[in-house]
């Protein structure tokens, strides 16, 4: 054979085996099978969350201590009835009341009153979500959601006495 | 040059080992392979959408047909606690019946016996199992969204009578929800 430094023939002698190759698909398309069956068979569709408030203070309690009085505290009251939503402060002063449209919730009103409440109180993060008898429970939901989204995460939840 | 006899010429001779193309190639072969790339991209697709989804900590409340949970968008997750289930027509702790929603409701002492009774029991049963270590008092209320707020008060009432201080609202997240302590 003639020796030399040039690069062997691509085709020719024999014992060379070609190049290209095929990668053997199908065990690949086995475990991508057993992995999609296996997780649309686990999978959650719907996602339960919690919202969690912090005891009422009207609610009975084992700490048989009461909590200290701060003077200092905003005391926002948000006031669910059916007619809509009133939101106070310390000594009752109501800062706005807001009323229902046709049958639905002002939720968007009362968000920009939070904000604003927000804004002027930043050390306050403490809020009282008061309903009344008749109100449904999804619209004090929506209130908490409304009051977590402005980062008002001190709720607490009371009834009114009627 | 001599005059040839127009007819059939042959096309591209140099095909002509091909069987498909030569002269008496009419019989295709029957193999034939199936484009894969497509079907994996599809498989890559399917498997990485389904893992973002997957959740390790699987269904804390089942959800039951007369309940339809509220959504809310800032929530945090859940976790495991004993769960109040109120629906338009009963009530009931981890599945066992405690009294009917209109019964509750039309009675007008704030105070539902029955229920906290049952509450008690579970605290017993959960001190007994875990002893030395501090009740927490963790409830999961589950309740319609369309149930009068006095039945929810009263359910409320009852679990802290009992000793459920801290209760959560089992909602439907529209959003990703967070964990605990987490901020943001």
């Amino acid at each position: 054979m003639a020796g030399g430094g040039g690069a062997p023939p691509p085709s020719g002698g024999g014992g060379k085996k070609p190049i290209d190759f095929d990668i053997n698909l199908v065990p690949f398309i086995d475990l991508m099978s057993a992995m999609i069956s296996f997780l649309l068979i686990t999978a959650v569709w719907t996602q339960i969350a919690k919202i969690d408030v912090k005891q009422s203070p009207n609610m009975p309690s084992e700490d048989s201590t009461p909590p200290p009085q701060e003077e200092e505290k905003l005391n926002l009251t948000v006031l669910i009835k059916p007619s809509g939503y009133t939101v106070t402060k310390k000594g009752g002063t109501v800062i706005k009341e807001i009323e229902t449209k046709g049958e639905e919730f002002d939720v968007v009103t009362l968000g920009e009153t939070l904000k604003q409440v927000r804004a002027e109180h930043p050390e306050n993060k403490d809020v009282q979500v008061t309903a009344e008898d008749k109100v449904r429970y999804d619209e004090l939901i929506k209130v908490m959601d409304e009051c977590l989204k402005h980062e008002l995460d001190g709720i607490s939840v009371a009834g009114v006495d009627t | 040059m001599p005059i040839k006899k127009p007819g059939k010429k042959p096309f591209a001779p140099w095909l002509k080992d091909f069987k498909a193309l030569s002269k008496g190639g009419k019989k295709h072969t029957k193999a034939a392979d199936i484009l894969l790339t497509p079907l994996i991209d599809m498989f890559v697709l399917l498997v990485v959408f389904l893992i973002m989804n997957f959740s390790a900590t699987g269904e804390l409340v089942t959800i039951s047909k007369d309940i339809k949970l509220p959504k809310a968008s800032t929530t945090k997750m859940l976790e495991r606690a004993p769960i109040i289930q109120i629906s338009a027509k009963t009530v009931a702790v981890e599945g066992f019946k405690v009294g009917d929603s209109d019964d509750i409701i039309k009675d007008e002492d704030l105070r539902v016996p029955q229920l906290t009774d049952k509450l008690q029991e579970m605290r017993k049963v959960d001190e007994m199992m875990h002893p030395g270590a501090q009740f927490k008092g963790q409830i999961i209320i589950n309740a319609d969204k369309d149930v009068e707020f006095k039945l929810v008060r009263k359910v409320m009432m009852a679990s802290a009578e009992a000793g459920y201080t801290a209760i959560n609202y089992a909602v439907l997240s529209v959003g990703p929800a967070k964990k605990d302590g987490e901020d943001g």
